[in-house]
């Protein structure tokens, strides 16, 4: 009886080569999804942080309760630097919510914060973007809202 | 009927071995970059956690800071006399209160004024770490909180006897200035992991001090921002 020995044709090496290059790919795409979840979870987990701050300032020394969605952070500096000098109350106020601003986005990145209304209450609502932050709604996984507690 | 067994070919058993060397040294640098991935982010883990729990603890610190105590005596002032080993690059700020427990745990039997005192000082690694102290029972006794204190720093936010508020350091806090609220910036980066990156990363502390980061640290800024009991 006569046992030919065969070897693995071309076509077998080129599938078994594809199987191990797909089976590559996948592991490197499922790598780089794990580690952008991981970020994005980092993110939240700051950014919550961030939000409990912030709404403990807002509950503290806001006055007025705002008519329409309004940004927390203003584009323009303050003119009187309150951590070199004394400042009246009104200006301190108006500087520590800058100043949280921007520790804030050095730690965040570029986020937006707005206060808008969240069924009867006020809620402070946290995004990339200006858009984002304005359809925001509790319990969204791309933003983040917090209720704000007012006497 | 004798079979003839066909060996494989030198130049074939070449081919297989270079081959499957190709696919192991594939394999392997793909689970090196995953396990040093996994690490990074467990470091990471570990100081969001830390930071926060350091962020909770401090906060609760200052909100009780003042509580039960005399008006004479401030929410954490006047400066306790300061561990002789603190490093005085970064903030020491001592909290006063009565209470039946201090910073390390210590149940006390009735409720007496503590002094919990948060500083820098090295470690016996000779990393930098924040340490909690606490005068209670007439001792002092020390725990260490966290290690890889980058930045320890604290300013408080005080109403001035004109009646003009600024932020003052602990250390510098005038006796009849008044106290409302406590801002602190803790920078800690990990012991051991490091990541590939390079470069530096800026950011400001509390005085608007520009200070820079190894990019390749595992780091974590955390900010608490507390009004004050008494202020």
């Amino acid at each position: 009886m006569h046992i030919a020995s065969k070897g693995s044709s071309f076509v077998e090496v080129l599938v078994a080569l594809a199987l191990i290059m797909i089976s590559g790919v996948s592991l490197a795409v499922v790598q780089r999804e794990t580690s952008f979840i991981q970020q994005q979870l980092l993110w939240r987990w700051q950014a919550s942080q961030w939000l409990d701050i912030l709404s403990t300032v807002e509950e503290s020394t806001a006055q007025t309760l705002p008519q329409a969605p309004s940004l927390w952070c203003s584009e323009t500096q303050p003119p009187t630097d309150c951590s070199q000098q004394s400042c009246e109350l009104q200006s301190l106020q108006v500087w520590q919510r800058q100043n949280l601003c921007d520790v804030m986005h050095q730690e965040l990145g570029q986020v937006v914060v707005m206060i808008k209304s969240c069924g009867s209450h006020l809620c402070l609502a946290m995004a990339n973007t200006e858009n984002a932050a304005r359809r925001c709604e509790l319990g969204e996984p791309t933003c983040l809202m917090r209720e704000l507690n007012r006497s | 009927m004798l079979a003839r067994q066909q060996g494989v070919s030198l130049v074939e058993l070449m081919v297989a071995l270079l081959l499957a060397s190709v696919i192991t040294l594939i394999a392997l640098v793909l689970l090196w970059q995953q396990q040093r991935a996994w690490r990074e982010h467990l470091a990471m883990q570990q100081i969001q956690e830390e930071g926060h729990l350091l962020v909770r603890l401090l906060r609760d610190e200052a909100a009780y800071a003042g509580a039960h105590l005399e008006a004479l005596i401030p929410p954490f002032l006047p400066q306790a006399e300061t561990h002789r080993n603190a490093d005085l690059e970064h903030s020491v700020v001592s909290f006063y209160s009565q209470d039946l427990t201090d910073c390390l745990g210590r149940n006390l039997a009735a409720p007496e004024i503590i002094v919990n005192q948060y500083y820098v000082r090295a470690n016996g690694d000779g990393v930098n770490a924040l340490y909690c102290r606490s005068l209670a029972r007439g001792t002092w006794e020390e725990t260490e909180l966290v290690s890889g204190v980058e930045l320890f720093q604290a300013r408080v936010l005080a109403e001035l006897p004109e009646g003009r508020f600024a932020y003052l350091a602990p250390e510098a806090f005038l006796a009849e200035a008044s106290a409302h609220a406590l801002e602190v910036l803790v920078v800690l980066r990990h012991p051991q992991v490091t990541t590939q990156a390079q470069g530096e990363l800026r950011y400001t502390d509390l005085w608007g001090v520009e200070k820079s980061l190894d990019k390749n640290a595992v780091h974590g800024r955390f900010f608490v921002l507390q009004e004050l009991f008494n202020g």
